[in-house]
């Protein structure tokens, strides 16, 4: 753990304006690092109590203090929730619900339908995901989001770890991790 | 859309023109179809097995190399070429390390030269993207070698796009071809099937029409007409022959008759025994009834416009049920139960002395072959009119010779007629433009006319 709050000290004060994305990351990682709620029980809480599909997660601020901002779609309901929950004990700051139906028509588009329905039929389990995938790369997640690209659903995962952030990709309907290319 | 069923109805009647249509659409989607074969061997084929060609020669190469060369030396070369190579994307698994430009080795990649398609993504471009590769085996680890072929698989949708649109347009050539040499094949043989049913129902001096195409079907034409004139020609000759004969022979059996009948008066007056000269008077008047028929027959036949000119607009009804009382004292005689069903208003445009012979004439046939006690019931239907008995029926292979002049069934050679009674009728109904069918009553005949 000392390694990683080391990393982060690092980071931001290596980092420079044109990277402002970079901070945002390492700002995220050291908030997730002192967070006393965990997103794993985060995703648990979400899970349990919106019974949709969580298709973005990230740590931001809200009103001063540390928050996890999490959106999930339930398709069977047609509502999109938006949570804003507290790093310190879970608390729900804020919640925003909408419908993802204008006059009968969805109002996502097609990748998003494709890939929510992809992700309902498929057996994929977030939070085994993230357990692996903590295992595996000894890192922690800190942010993810559903994204589809060309037929191909996955959850885009951010983790940093001792060697810094990296991003991994996971697709749903096999479970296994898209490489990716350097460069 | 009207149009449309009444062209596949007529187009489905015509087999002959639908079996050339369908074949000469089928082959031109079938020369379509090779030739975007052909296209597609020649050039999307071509890159891609040129494309495998390649690769299979470079994992020879990589695998040639992993046994010449030794283990930091061949990693020092795959490095090398995953750094440098723009064509395909490389990585080593060691039992250590995972050297090359992926940070993975995909999961259910197949081994070489079996290519898998998986995605990749792309971190410089923030894009992901679909590849082709496989795992290539070594001595002390595995390679992956992938290539990025998206833009071969773009084209094969983009060939198949086009070549399912090009199909459809062959489709859609071969149908409007077939629609337009069906319509005007079927205009000209229709031409010529309606000049040939107005010579079967009398009209002999209808003509086929010939066109300035002066084609296979023009020669046709004047080779029918020629032979209908000819036909034309002989009907003259023997309708002059049966008039002349008819006049020639009429005036002598009339005079036979005259002398017959005073020879039985004589006879009668002197207590003379006559029989003899009865029989022959009734044999005389069989002969002169026969011979009255045919040349009405034959004037049926022959003088159809000039009939056609006095028909009126008549009620079938009013017609039936004189018939039916003219024939229910024949009935009587014979304990049979003549019955009417149906009775509506039919209206026909004919001749009523003829419609009443037919009428007759069926009625008097049910009765008269019916049988003792049997039931025969006239049904009234919207064009026309039905005659059942329960009697013996007639045979399937006799229900058209009965319309054959002085044809008679056999078993009914007892019962006193000439053969001519179905032919007459027949002769009326068609006259008038109608259809007469024998069916089977099981047991019995069903004699159905419809104008």
């Amino acid at each position: 753990m000392k390694k990683f709050t080391k990393f982060i000290c690092v980071a931001l004060a290596a980092t420079s304006l044109s990277v402002m994305a970079d901070d945002d990351n390492a700002l995220s990682a050291l908030a997730l690092q002192r967070a006393n709620y965990s997103l794993e029980q985060a995703v648990e809480k979400v899970s349990q109590d919106y019974k949709g599909q969580i298709t973005e997660f990230e740590v931001d601020d809200y009103h001063n203090r540390s928050s996890y901002e999490i959106e999930t779609i339930n398709l069977v309901t047609s509502e999109k929730h938006k949570l804003h929950l507290s790093l310190e004990d879970g608390s729900i700051l804020k919640e925003k619900s909408s419908s993802i139906k204008m006059m009968g028509i969805n109002r996502l588009d097609d990748d998003e339908l494709f890939a929510l329905k992809e992700l309902q039929t498929s057996d994929f389990k977030l939070d085994k995901t993230i357990a692996m995938l903590k295992e595996k790369y000894n890192a922690d997640v800190f942010e993810f989001e559903l994204e589809s690209e060309k037929g191909i659903t996955f959850y885009k995962f951010k983790m940093v770890g001792e060697q810094g952030i990296k991003r991994v990709l996971v697709d749903v309907k096999t479970g296994s991790v898209i490489p990716v290319m350097s460069r | 859309m009207v149009w449309a069923t009444e062209w596949w109805k007529t187009t489905k009647q015509a087999s002959s023109v639908w079996r050339l249509t369908r074949l000469y659409t089928a082959l031109l989607l079938l020369v379509v179809s090779v030739l975007l074969v052909v296209l597609y061997q020649l050039s999307i084929g071509q890159m891609s097995r040129q494309q495998s060609l390649q690769m299979d020669g470079f994992i020879m190469q990589q695998t040639q190399l992993s046994e010449q060369l030794s283990s930091s030396e061949f990693i020092k070369q795959f490095k090398n070429q995953s750094e440098n190579s723009r064509q395909y994307i490389l990585s080593y698994q060691t039992n250590s390390d995972l050297i090359g430009r992926l940070n993975a080795i995909p999961k259910n990649i197949t081994t070489c030269p079996t290519l898998t398609r998986f995605p990749i993504w792309l971190d410089k471009y923030n894009e992901l993207r679909l590849v082709s590769g496989c795992l290539q085996t070594l001595k002390e680890g595995a390679f992956v070698v992938a290539i990025d072929d998206e833009y071969l698989y773009t084209l094969k949708a983009q060939f198949i796009s086009a070549s399912i649109i090009a199909l459809l347009l062959a489709l859609l050539l071969g149908v409007i071809t077939g629609v337009v040499f069906s319509v005007r094949v079927l205009k000209r043989i229709n031409h010529i099937n309606q000049a040939v049913s107005r010579v079967q129902s009398g009209q002999l001096s209808a003509r086929i029409e010939v066109s300035k195409y002066d084609d296979e079907y023009d020669y046709m034409a004047l080779h029918i007409n020629t032979m209908l004139t000819q036909l034309e020609h002989s009907f003259e000759t023997i309708a002059g022959i049966t008039d002349a004969i008819a006049h020639d022979l009429r005036t002598p059996l009339g005079h036979l008759r005259q002398q017959i009948e005073s020879e039985i008066t004589e006879k009668s007056q002197q207590n003379l025994p006559t029989e003899q000269l009865q029989n022959m008077l009734e044999k005389l008047d069989e002969i002169l009834f026969t011979f009255s028929a045919m040349l009405e027959l034959t004037r049926l036949q022959q003088q159809k416009e000039q009939k056609i000119q006095h028909f009126k607009q008549l009620d079938l009804q009013k017609i039936i049920v004189d018939a039916v009382d003219l024939i229910e004292p024949l009935a009587e005689q014979k304990n049979q139960v003549l019955s009417i069903e149906s009775l509506q208003s039919v209206l026909v445009k004919g001749d009523a002395t003829l419609l009443f012979r037919v009428l007759y004439n069926l009625l008097e046939n049910a009765s008269k072959y019916a049988g003792e006690g049997a039931q025969i019931k006239v049904k009234m239907i919207s064009s026309g009119f039905c005659i059942s008995d329960n009697g013996p029926g007639i045979s399937d292979s006799e229900k058209e010779k009965v319309f054959q002049r002085l044809y008679r069934i056999e078993k009914s050679r007892q019962i006193a007629g000439f053969g001519l009674g179905l032919t007459l009728v027949k002769a009326v109904v068609q006259l008038h433009d109608g259809q007469i069918q024998l069916l089977d009553n099981q047991p019995g005949l069903i004699v159905k006319v419809e104008f």
